[in-house]
């Protein structure tokens, strides 16, 4: 058991990204032998580059090494019509060096405690919701000290390939295209969220500024884009990647905006993408989405599968509304909200 | 953590304690007069009704009441259930009916009489000597309360498995059903259960953590005795007479009007024959009853969630979710979530 040094826990400051980088890649790798140690310019993009700022915690040593670190990505959201941010914890660590030497509660929650207090609360001023996947160890904590709740066990959509999936024939008005997202996000999709946005009540930002960032900077990820347009007019943009969700090798479907009930459209990009992942070999489709949002049925009807994942989706609340069935029943996702593709 | 005042001062004028012979005919008063406020099309529960949940289930009873000059006031119960965990019989416990009359709820400072009538309770019944888990499914309120007081815990949300009737993918190989109850070759509608019900869970429940035993007892108790409902046993017998697979089913309004909702399925694992024979032979009830859809529930790590979504079914959400506070420690959320198989006829839902 290593004696505990002195040591203090506050927020991160600029100059502490080497020691986060060097704590992080040695916790994961003791626990992942498939690990790939995290580039300074990855963690860069996600903890400073991200639009919507960042959320770190430390438990540092006097000379600045990271015992422990507690942090989010936060996501600007659109909640009730208004603003709001919602920060997903990811990246939670404490230096297997350390985890012995308190009593309990240990760094994962000596850090949790201020970064809820001081990071949660009532928007816009504070992140009224925060959210996570968590592994099994941190979730029995997250119950016991930091009022984590389930808010639903995570099932994806599946669709086995070679196939074809849709529900209504081709439609000739509409002009299927797409690229890499490296060369540039597809015109018009700002608008497109907006009529895809319209009747959700909690729907994370998909502004150029997000969309640039999470899949146009990310480091070294390949994302791919379709759209559908009808004339000149944009009606539905899909993002994916060839990578594996869940252990298992994939198109993954990342963002899915097609504006309501324009069945004709998501047929099409379905199919296309279908066709250039079959192209790829790749086993299958996949996407996610909450069960109450209505992609989940329409893909359903397309052939989709329902299968079971490793993740349930936990929460923390901050607001008196915004409680876990409110979350439940009204907010929308996809895989791209998300840091596992 | 705010500290909470357990004491009995704190219960005031009210007596908290275990049902008692008697308690009956105010319980039940108290019940009716609840749910018949909340609900407008609620019809009053009868004694029989009352007796056959409370006192007939061969697993017992679970009651706790709360009393206000000698009437009862307030109630936390639940349906015992033996149950295979481990190698042996244990009891898990399916929380029902848990009211307090509006003109007593409040008559404390928080927690008001719902929490302090349900603290015995736990403490009575639950343990890792005693129940196991209880669970239930839920209404907000209920939920709120119970997180916040009763540790009550989130398990899993869950969807339900719906295909409208008539949209059964066609098979070649199936039979085509005539109306009534010979149905087709091997499939019939069972009047009670015997033996073989159990024969038949042992061979199913060699894949499940946690499961109600489903024996004579249990099947009969839930299926066959309950008073002013009526269930359609169906089963599949091979040429030998052995019983291979059975759908308990309801036709009623719930989610949705008029469905054929699956109450209870019993199907060895790797005798999707058997089931396709049984959801067929479902099906063609559905249609007799005029039903417009066939509706159940299969944890999702069970092949058969697949299974059925091959056969047409569609995983639509619900507002229903399983909660759980377990007594032992070696039966966790997690635990549960992966390896409790459970149906909806083990909730008081159907």
């Amino acid at each position: 058991m290593s004696e505990i040094p002195a040591y203090t826990i506050r927020t991160y400051q600029p100059g502490d990204e080497a020691r986060i980088l060097e704590a992080f890649n040695r916790c994961f790798a003791a626990v992942d032998p498939t690990f790939t140690p995290r580039t300074l310019e990855a963690w860069r993009w996600q903890y400073l580059e991200n639009p919507a700022g960042h959320r770190i915690y430390l438990a540092v040593t006097e000379d600045g090494a990271v015992i422990s670190q507690y942090a989010g990505i936060p996501q600007r959201m659109r909640l009730d019509g208004a603003p709001a941010i919602f920060t997903q914890a990811v990246d939670s660590m404490t230096d297997p060096r350390f985890r012995r030497g308190l009593k309990k509660p240990g760094f994962f929650v000596l850090t949790g405690y201020p970064f809820a207090e001081n990071f949660g609360g009532p928007p816009p001023e504070r992140d009224p919701v925060m959210w996570g996947l968590p592994v099994p160890p941190a979730w029995r904590i997250g119950k016991a000290y930091l009022q984590y709740q389930l808010i639903r066990n995570v099932n994806q959509l599946v669709f086995a390939l070679p196939g074809e999936p849709a529900r209504l024939g081709a439609e000739s008005a509409l002009t299927i295209d797409g690229g890499a997202v490296d060369a540039g996000l597809p015109e018009g999709i700002e608008g497109l969220f907006e009529r895809f946005a319209a009747e959700r009540l909690a729907v994370g930002l998909r502004d150029r500024a997000y969309l640039e960032w999470r899949y146009r900077r990310k480091p070294g990820h390949g994302y791919r884009f379709l759209t559908a347009r009808r004339g000149a007019e944009l009606v539905g943009a899909l993002i994916w990647r060839d990578g594996h969700f869940d252990l298992q090798r994939a198109a993954n479907i990342a963002e899915f905006l097609v504006a309501p009930g324009d069945l004709a459209a998501g047929d099409a990009l379905l199919r296309e993408l279908a066709r250039e992942a079959t192209a790829l070999g790749l086993p299958r489709l996949q996407a996610l989405f909450p069960d109450t949002a209505p992609e989940w049925l329409a893909f359903q009807q397309r052939g989709f599968l329902v299968v079971p994942t490793r993740y349930f989706l936990v929460g923390r609340e901050y607001h008196k509304r915004y409680e876990m069935r409110w979350l439940y029943r009204h907010w929308y996702y996809s895989l791209g909200d998300t840091d596992l593709i | 953590m705010t500290s909470i005042d357990r004491s009995e001062s704190a219960s005031g004028d009210y007596e908290v304690r275990e049902f008692r012979p008697g308690d009956e005919h105010s319980l039940l008063a108290t019940f009716n007069a609840v749910f018949a406020a909340e609900n407008p099309g609620f019809v009053p529960r009868t004694l029989a009704e009352w007796r056959w949940s409370a006192l007939e289930n061969p697993a017992g009873f679970r009651i706790f009441v709360g009393l206000h000059r000698g009437q009862v006031v307030s109630q936390y119960a639940a349906w015992p259930l033996r149950v295979w965990w481990d190698g042996g019989v244990r009891h898990c416990a399916q929380i029902v009916d848990s009211m307090v009359h509006p003109a007593h709820r409040g008559g404390l400072k928080r927690p008001g009489l719902f929490v302090r009538t349900a603290w015995p309770f736990f403490d009575a019944y639950g343990g890792a000597d005693k129940d196991l888990v209880h669970y239930g499914m839920p209404i907000d309120t209920a939920w709120r309360i119970g997180r916040t007081f009763l540790e009550y815990e989130a398990l899993r949300t869950h969807g339900l498995l719906g295909r409208a009737v008539g949209e059964r993918p066609a098979r070649a190989h199936l039979p085509r059903f005539v109306a009534g109850p010979s149905l087709v070759a091997g499939l019939e509608e069972l009047e009670r259960f015997d033996e073989q019900v159990h024969w038949l869970y042992q061979r199913c429940v060699g894949l499940w953590g946690l499961s109600t035993i489903r024996d004579t007892l249990f099947m009969n108790w839930r299926y066959v005795d309950r008073p002013g409902v009526r269930y359609r046993r169906l089963v599949y017998r091979d040429g030998q007479g052995i019983v291979r697979g059975l759908l308990v089913l309801r036709h009623m309004d719930w989610i949705l009007p008029n469905l054929m909702v699956i109450a209870d399925c019993l199907v060895p694992p790797g005798e999707p024959e058997v089931l396709e024979l049984l959801v067929a032979g479902a099906e063609a009830l559905a249609q007799q009853a005029g039903a417009s859809a066939l509706v159940g529930l299969v944890p999702e790590w069970s092949p058969w969630f697949a299974w059925f979504q091959r056969q047409g079914f569609r995983v639509h959400p619900s507002d229903y979710f399983m909660v759980v506070r377990s007594f032992h420690p070696r039966i966790d959320s997690l635990w549960l979530r992966d390896g409790w198989w459970y149906q909806l006829g083990d909730t008081d839902l159907v």
